[in-house]
């Protein structure tokens, strides 16, 4: 069969259509024809999400329940403890608003957090994002950090649509945030490396760095807040040139498996 | 009736690749269930009958890919076009295992064509906002060759469904695999 057949030059004319596409739509941006698809699956693909969530929960359960007694037992000796830090806690917790006030910050219950499900995640692979049920129109901006309840840095919303966003995570290789590390003080960039690992780099010599000190948002630079936990350092060492330390930081949280997340708006 | 039972057959396979799957596998081994689904329709009943859909599938995965609207479709639908262009799959389309082990490769080949043709996407992607641009994959890591694997094997669950159907609500056995330009 010749190749420049009718058929042929009809599917060779589709292509030719495809990357005119695929170019319009980079010069758009943020597509308004992905936004339209996004928010009428956002439903279906919320509710999928949380029933095979929970369809998980039970099966993973179900492989816990040998560890279920032991792990009983490891929590009532770690309540105990925890009991006793509390009481520790609402002294500084006291004394820490007072040094707030001092020292004219805003204190922590005072971010206003937009709470999200998460509905969809990397369908590729080619990149550590999820999509959030939450969009422009709940008052949502790009650039804004997304941390879970307790504090901990998820990432930051980097493509916005009316109903939907899409959250770019601490461990992407396109993500770069200021850090510190909390006990040393000793100040570098965190960034994503391939398959949810994290590293921090750029930090002074002069620094002296300790395995499993916790690594926080140090608030410099971008619209990210001071004080967002990143998870704790793990092995040191030097970049290639020998100008600065690095360290790989582990995660605080199984970022893939988030269910809801909040977004920081203020 | 045949084209609104591929439609909910597709979207299906897009929403659990787009939401269900994180929840089960790490982010960089999640099947791809729509390129899976875009090969059976090839093999299953040609690429003139199948073409429409392999460019939903596509365009609806790429609503939620990172890559430049449009690249997933255009990529599966190279993919479809080239492998309809093969007349190997027909001639052994009778011996079970030589069809499933030629399924296997035409998946595994197919999901290196598509992510390089996403990787490019990023490229000229990152290039265009002057953003930097880190290979966001490893060829050669064991992250892909799983996620190879699990496509694999989920292409094979999917052909097996979509005979089950075809057979149940089409009235119509398909033509296994027959050379269909």
């Amino acid at each position: 069969m010749h190749f420049f057949s009718p058929k042929n030059v009809k599917y060779l004319a589709t292509i030719a259509l495809l990357v005119v596409v695929i170019f319009v739509s980079l010069r758009m941006g943020d597509n308004p024809v992905k936004g339209f698809i996004l928010g009428a699956s956002s439903p279906f693909l919320k509710t999928f999400r949380i029933f095979s969530g929970g369809a998980w929960g039970f099966f993973d359960f179900l492989g816990s329940i040998g560890d279920i007694k032991s792990e009983n037992e490891k929590l009532l000796g770690e309540n105990q403890k925890l009991l006793a830090e509390n009481n520790r806690l609402k002294d500084a917790e006291k004394e820490n608003q007072d040094l707030r006030k001092q020292l004219e910050l805003a204190p922590r219950s005072e971010f206003d957090l937009e709470a999200s499900f998460v509905i969809a995640q990397d369908p590729q692979g080619l990149g550590n994002y999820f999509i959030i049920d939450k969009g422009e129109n709940a008052g949502i901006k790009s650039g804004m950090p997304v941390i879970i309840s307790n504090g901990l840095m998820v990432g930051r919303v980097t493509e916005l649509y009316p109903n939907t966003a899409k959250i770019t995570l601490v461990t992407d290789p396109s993500s770069a945030i200021n850090a510190e590390a909390q006990a040393s003080g000793a100040r570098g960039i965190v960034k994503g490396e391939y398959g949810l690992g994290l590293e921090m780099d750029m930090i002074s010599q002069a620094d002296v760095l300790s395995e499993g000190d916790t690594v926080i948002t140090s608030g410099l630079g971008g619209n990210i807040p001071r004080g967002f936990t990143i998870g704790k350092i793990g092995k040191i060492g030097q970049s290639p040139d020998k100008l600065f330390q690095k360290a790989s930081v582990i995660p605080a949280v199984d970022i893939s498996k988030l269910r809801i997340v909040f977004v920081v708006k203020k | 009736m045949k084209n609104f039972i591929l439609f909910i057959f597709c979207f299906l396979v897009v929403v659990a690749q787009l939401s269900v799957e994180g929840v089960f596998f790490s982010a960089s081994r999640i099947p791809d269930l729509a390129l899976a689904f875009a090969i059976t329709l090839v093999l299953a009943q040609g690429f003139r009958k199948s073409f429409k859909w392999i460019l939903l599938a596509g365009f609806l995965i790429d609503a939620g890919s990172n890559a430049m609207f449009g690249t997933s479709a255009l990529a599966f639908f190279v993919i479809g076009w080239t492998i309809s262009r093969f007349a190997v799959v027909a001639d052994i389309r009778s011996r079970k295992i030589y069809f499933l082990a030629i399924f296997a490769v035409i998946v595994a080949v197919s999901e290196v064509f598509k992510d390089l043709v996403l990787l490019a996407s990023l490229k000229i992607k990152a290039n265009y906002f002057y953003e930097s641009f880190a290979v966001p994959l490893h060829f050669f890591s064991l992250d892909y060759f799983l996620k190879i694997l699990y496509t694999i094997f989920a292409a094979y669950i999917i052909y097996y469904i979509f005979r089950r159907v075809s057979r149940a609500l089409f009235l119509e056995p398909i033509k296994l695999a027959r050379k269909s330009y």
